[in-house]
């Protein structure tokens, strides 16, 4: 049966700078030696780990998953992972958008946080108005990602939502 | 401590019910306590899935905040969601149309049958002819005398042989949907 490329990417709280991305797919190619990563930026540069001379990452067959420490803020990507023979020649690939928005909302859980320990923070219009913007950025991402696959706009709202949770002593 | 899934899933009915609630308080009462009430609770909801989705600590406090966030609404989410203990399910109305409506139209001489074929099926409310008067509605059977028997299934009324219809009289009968 041919393989179907399948990947899922993940990102934890307590280590934002990873992603760990996923081989689930089904089926199977005798011919497949192989695999390669693309993290395609909003700005058009591909992100790979320091060290890396390549515009990929090289995943190796025997492995299951992967991590990759290349996020220093929230981030949007359009990922592809290719599968390929002997001769480096493209056997089939899969590209998917993601936002990793770990950053982010681990901040905005302290906030919350924040608010357990002195609901009354919520009564300064400032700030409750911050904290409401932070997460309005963060959503907007996410359906830039989900309805149309924009890591573009997508990475402009995390950059707002950085911007806020960085500048934090300004807002809160 | 609540069950975090639980606390957001009441967070999600409240949300809609506060964000319903807001406007009419605004507009036939003196004004609402706070107006923010579903925004509030939005965001936080929205900070617990983070903490539950990667078991963050200091989840017990964010639930009893959120739940808390929830307020009078509350007991309402909870007996929508079917946790509380009151409460009951509302069976529906099947609905449909029971209006009664009138058909009519004109006899042909000597016979003794007229049909509405607008009104098969329905159930005859009361009926009336030109020519005579009109007694006991029979649903089966030979009418006798002023007695008419009504076919619902041919949507057909039909008088006693010795009081046949004359030409053109006009039959009018009146039947529930």
């Amino acid at each position: 049966m041919a393989l179907t490329p399948i990947f899922t990417a993940s990102q934890f709280s307590g280590t934002p700078q990873n992603i760990t991305l996923t081989d689930t797919s089904t089926g199977s190619d005798v011919t497949i030696t192989s695999r390669r990563i693309y993290l395609l930026q909003a700005n058009g540069t591909f992100l790979v780990p320091a060290g890396t001379n390549t515009n990929y990452i090289v995943w190796n067959i025997a492995d299951s998953s992967i991590v990759l420490d290349v996020l220093s803020q929230d981030t949007a990507l359009s990922i592809t992972v290719q599968w390929l023979n002997v001769s480096n020649a493209v056997v089939t690939s899969l590209t998917q958008s993601f936002a990793f928005i770990a950053y982010n909302e681990t901040f905005f859980y302290g906030l919350n946080q924040s608010l357990v320990g002195n609901a009354n923070l919520s009564a300064s219009t400032n700030w409750f108005q911050n904290m409401s913007n932070l997460q309005l950025q963060i959503d907007s991402a996410q359906q830039a990602i989900t309805f149309a696959s924009d890591i573009f706009n997508a990475q402009a709202a995390l950059n707002r939502a950085t911007y806020i949770s960085t500048n934090s002593q300004f807002f809160f | 401590m609540q069950d975090p899934n639980t606390v957001i899933s009441l967070a999600e009915i409240s949300q809609y019910l506060w964000n319903a609630a807001i406007p009419k308080q605004q507009q036939f009462t003196n004004g609402t306590i706070d107006p923010r009430k579903a925004q509030q609770i939005y965001l936080g909801r929205k900070a617990l899935q983070y903490g539950v989705s990667q078991n963050l600590s200091g989840l017990p406090g964010l639930t009893n905040y959120v739940y808390a966030l929830c307020g009078a609404q509350l007991q309402l989410a909870e007996q929508i969601l079917g946790t509380g203990s009151s409460g009951g399910a509302v069976i529906p109305g099947q609905g449909g149309d029971f209006s009664v409506k009138e058909y009519a139209t004109n006899a042909t001489e000597n016979s003794i049958t007229v049909y509405f074929p607008q009104a098969v099926g329905k159930r005859l409310v009361n009926a009336f002819r030109q020519g005579n008067n009109i007694g006991a509605i029979l649903t089966s059977g030979t009418p006798v005398g002023n007695q008419v028997v009504w076919n619902s299934g041919a949507g057909s009324l039909t008088v006693a042989s010795d009081v046949a219809f004359y030409a053109n009289e006009f039959v009018r009968v009146v039947c529930q949907q």
